[in-house]
């Protein structure tokens, strides 16, 4: 049920994202990634219009890794970073991170062309998997608009979603 | 979401054009249609003030996209920026022609109707344009070729595109050479369009009527210093 694809540019580098739903140990996860028992980004559902966008901050991640050009301290929580329109790096994480009282999550794991690692993370969830394209039955849509500062104006040209990823893609050409 | 890609398949990248300063290509972006747009160098330029100029035009593209945007101007979507070899990825247009092709096929098909059938085409283009330029983008080569006719023509869901020239700037002045720019393109791809671009104008005051006003007369004195500079030279 996860979706892996190899990136744009380095086809030796892939991205995997799942969902969970019904987890009911989330402390405990956020707390295998603070200590680095396993290396992934998890991202607060209702965040998310789309996985595009999703797939869009990942693709950039891991470009701005292969660049040298990371703000944040590894690839996975540059993912994070560039899916937040703020410059602000612990304002990201409280935005758009999972919390230890989320019951759902959001995974995004890159580098893991054998599947060895997700097997890994897997293992460690208890939580019920669902299919990515589910995440949009999460969303908080207000919440979603008032983060990224999208107007009326803008989702009148395009799909919500489609003005959050140009946002994604372009946000070190923005001046906030 | 789109099918998932196999993680071992490629991405095929098709090379559609080959301008003055860019190359552009048809390609997937995780599964959707993409066209990238990869600015070369130009060899006669010194390769320090090139790699700037180049980075620069790059910059106002994707800032002049953004604002246009935020303006309620349709422009396509932006997927990703590679600034190490000065690309940049966006969402395909799909089923779209553009504007030259489509007053082409307008006026091959129907010579005497042509100017009834475009004008609410040339109103959107007044518009839209009268919007960008309210909100201080100047386009920089306004031509039918960098307007994108989406869907069903009558629908006039126009998208813009190629804003590599493009800059900020709230001044009349380079608004009435936009305009200027776009007239001298209208006229010179496609023949008996001066009372087109009457209605572009019209569209364009009546959009704003209190920020039009100059930008029309300095796009008057334009046209004199152009028609001077022809008789001149
Ligand atoms: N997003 C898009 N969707 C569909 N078609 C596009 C898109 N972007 C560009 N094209 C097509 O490619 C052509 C060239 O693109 P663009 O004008 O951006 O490049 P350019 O090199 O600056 O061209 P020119 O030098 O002719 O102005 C467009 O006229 C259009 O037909
Ligand atoms: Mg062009």
């Amino acid at each position: 049920m996860d979706f892996k694809v190899t990136h744009h540019l380095y086809p030796n580098f892939s991205i995997t994202l799942a969902l969970y739903k019904d987890v009911t140990n989330m402390e405990a996860l956020r707390q295998c990634v603070m200590k680095g028992e396993f290396e992934a980004t998890l991202l607060k559902p209702s965040m998310i219009c789309d996985p595009f966008i999703v797939l869009t901050a990942a693709n950039r991640a891991v470009y701005l890794d292969k660049t040298n050009k990371m703000t944040t301290k590894n690839v996975h929580s540059e993912v994070l970073y560039c899916l937040s329109p703020t410059k602000n790096i612990t304002d990201s994480f409280r935005k758009f991170g999972v919390g230890d009282k989320d019951n759902s999550v959001f995974i995004v794991l890159l580098n893991d062309l054998d599947g060895a690692k997700m097997e890994f993370i897997k293992s460690k969830i208890e939580g019920c998997q669902i299919s990515i394209d589910e995440v949009s039955n999460f969303k908080d849509e207000t919440q979603v608009k008032k983060i990224y500062k999208v107007t009326d104006l803008e989702v009148n040209t395009c799909s919500l979603s489609d003005v959050i990823v140009s946002r994604v893609a372009s946000k070190e050409f923005l001046t906030v | 979401m789109a099918a998932p890609m196999d993680v071992s398949g490629e991405n095929v990248r098709k090379f559609i054009k080959q301008g003055a300063e860019a190359k552009v290509y048809a390609e997937n972006f995780y599964g959707r249609p993409c066209i990238s747009k990869e600015r070369f160098s130009k060899g006669y330029r010194h390769p320090t003030l090139d790699k700037s100029l180049t980075l620069q035009r790059l910059k106002a593209e994707i800032r002049a996209m953004s604002k246009c945007r935020n303006l309620g101007i349709p422009v396509p979507t932006l997927y990703f920026v590679d600034t190490s070899t000065s690309t940049f990825y966006m969402e395909e247009i799909v089923n779209s022609q553009t504007v030259r092709d489509y007053i082409v096929s307008i006026q091959t098909s129907d010579p005497d109707g042509a100017m009834q059938k475009l004008s609410p085409l040339a109103e959107k283009i007044g518009k839209i344009l009268s919007k960008m330029h309210c909100g201080k983008v100047i386009h920089g080569d306004l031509t039918t070729s960098n307007m994108l006719l989406r869907g069903d023509p009558s629908d006039l869901d126009i998208v813009l595109i190629d804003f590599g020239l493009s800059f900020s700037e709230g001044l009349a002045e380079d608004k009435g050479v936009d305009l200027y720019v776009f007239e001298r393109a209208l006229l010179s791809t496609h023949p008996n369009t001066e009372e087109l671009f009457k209605v572009v104008i019209e569209a364009y005051k009546k959009e704003n009527v209190k920020e039009s006003a100059d930008a029309i007369s300095k796009l008057d004195e334009v046209r004199m210093r152009g028609r001077k500079r022809t008789m001149v030279g």
